[in-house]
């Protein structure tokens, strides 16, 4: 039901070093370390100017093993998140941003890449790790973490809500909207959809 | 329907020479009534009919945005071009009638940007005079680098900086004063925006420092001012119109095909926009590309052209349209 294939859906690329930018933020979250690996092992022979900021299980990635002189690990992933706003705040022209890990967490970085003015050909996203996704209430603004059900009760307002594929990236979420407000207390059946 | 079909009738109210080479004109519609809406990097085409040909050349709008009782075009003169800069300069006085194309925008401000600097060089600063309009009503910061070569040719870099003071930087070449588009580049915040209009030397340099400096090219805007060169004469045949051109010294290919009854679409009419690509179906010869449009691969394919600025040297052409 009303998954289908709309064109706001981001599309994920596999990262890729860019030696064109002058410097290099990467940020991961959980298994998207393996993916920060790949990219830093064709940018750290060239020299490059690179700052990374993960959040997850270190052990998980080989990140603390590669001597990096700017690693940033954060127990917190919002706070990886402030860590790359931060950051970003003392970047200039010629700066590449790397992101992998889950959908909500690339969402909220490109949503501070976007406030810094950062377009497409600057941000490179790989989805890995869970597909669960973060899902704005339509009725109350909630944003609600890890939905992986094709319905979920909004934990603002209580409402059940239909994830929809409408994306948006200003709000780095999925749209939900409320599933039973034409015939009250007819909720379909809730299945795992995003997992 | 194609945006060129409808023009607006407009008369000359004002002509001023405001350097050795550029003429400064003013135009309002017959009825007094406002024209319409534009924003900075916004071109019109003025179309001139003179005997036994029509004229449509395309030029800034200088002018305020915010003010659409006229509009104003500087037109730089050019003894051996094909003869329309000579026509505004020598036969166009006050009161003239003349039409103009729609403004159309094919050099927009990045309207999301953080920092906007612009880059002019000679009369590439026209669509700069209108953007800075735009800018100066809003609060995102912005600097302008003008070059010029001597303070006499650089009438509209002047009121600039007496408008505008320290966000105007001049550049005079007679005293071997040259814009450092590194140090112009370096250091700008995220989300800055680079704009560049002029010669090509300076339109390259700036579009190579900024790409060498890791400047995506999102980020980077430019308009060659490229009037279609003259060259020799050669014969088109056009297949779906069923009609053989032939294309003299000084008229572009488009111009031709545009005199033997063809409404063939365009908008920039300098090799820019793409809009009047055209499909090669045979060729006896060698193309001549003069336009920023088709890819290199294109370009050396021989199967396309770009009829507004580019000509061919050959015994054969025929085109689809």
């Amino acid at each position: 039901m009303l998954v289908t294939g709309i064109k706001s859906r981001p599309i994920y690329t596999t990262l890729q070093a860019n030696l064109g930018g002058r410097q290099h933020i990467l940020v991961g979250q959980g298994s998207g370390g393996d993916a920060l690996v790949r990219v830093l092992r064709d940018l750290t022979p060239q020299g490059a100017d690179v700052v990374v900021i993960y959040t997850g299980d270190p052990s998980r990635a080989d990140l603390t093993r590669l001597g990096l002189r700017e690693l940033r690990l954060h127990p917190i992933e919002a706070d990886a998140v402030a860590d790359l706003n931060r950051t970003l705040a003392r970047c200039f022209m010629g700066t590449r941003v790397y992101v992998a890990g889950s959908e909500g967490f690339i969402g909220r970085c490109v949503q501070v890449t976007a406030h810094y003015g950062m377009n497409a050909d600057e941000v490179q996203c790989e989805h890995l790790g869970s597909a669960a996704r973060r899902v704005y209430c339509i009725h109350c603004k909630a944003s609600n973490e890890n939905v992986t059900t094709n319905i979920v009760r909004c934990a603002g307002c209580g409402r059940h809500l239909l994830v929809r594929d409408h994306y948006s990236r200003r709000l780095a979420g999925f749209m939900g909207v409320m599933v039973d407000a034409e015939a009250p207390g007819e909720v379909p059946p809730i299945k795992e959809t995003f997992s | 329907v194609t945006a060129h079909a409808e023009t607006i009738p407009v008369v000359v109210t004002g002509i001023e020479r405001v350097t050795p080479l550029i003429k400064l004109f003013t135009l309002r519609s017959p009825d007094g009534s406002d024209l319409p809406a534009f924003s900075g990097g916004c071109h019109i085409v003025v179309v001139m009919p003179c005997e036994g040909r029509t004229h449509r050349n395309p030029y800034s709008l200088l002018s305020s945005p915010w003010d659409l009782s006229r509009y104003q075009i500087v037109v730089r003169r050019h003894e051996n071009g094909r003869g329309g800069s000579l026509y505004l300069h020598d036969r166009v006085q006050v009161g003239a009638q003349l039409r103009i194309a729609h403004p159309i925008n094919l050099f927009p401000l990045a309207k999301l940007a953080r920092k906007h600097i612009l880059i002019g060089g000679g009369i590439g600063i026209t669509p700069l005079m209108a953007m800075v309009e735009d800018l100066k009503a809003g609060h995102v910061p912005f600097e302008v680098h003008y070059s010029a070569r001597d303070p006499e040719h650089a009438y509209f870099g002047l009121r600039l900086q007496r408008q505008l003071q320290e966000r105007v930087t001049l550049y005079f070449s007679s005293r071997g004063e040259r814009i450092d588009f590194a140090r112009v580049l370096s250091g700008q915040p995220l989300g800055t925006h680079v704009y560049v209009c002029g010669p090509a030397g300076l339109l390259e340099g700036a579009v190579r420092t900024a790409r060498t400096a890791g400047w995506t090219d999102s980020h980077i805007h430019f308009e060659k001012f490229s009037a279609p060169p003259v060259g020799a004469p050669f014969d088109v045949y056009l297949a779906e119109s069923g009609l053989s051109v032939h294309v003299p010294s000084g008229m572009s290919l488009l111009e031709a095909i545009e005199a033997a009854g063809v409404d063939a679409p365009y908008l920039c009419r300098g090799g820019a926009c793409g809009e009047c690509e055209t499909e090669v179906l045979e060729l006896e010869g060698e193309l001549l590309h003069h336009d920023h449009w088709l890819s290199p691969e294109d370009k050396a394919s021989g199967k396309k052209i770009m009829p507004c600025i580019s000509r061919a040297s050959c015994t054969r052409l025929v085109l689809k349209r």
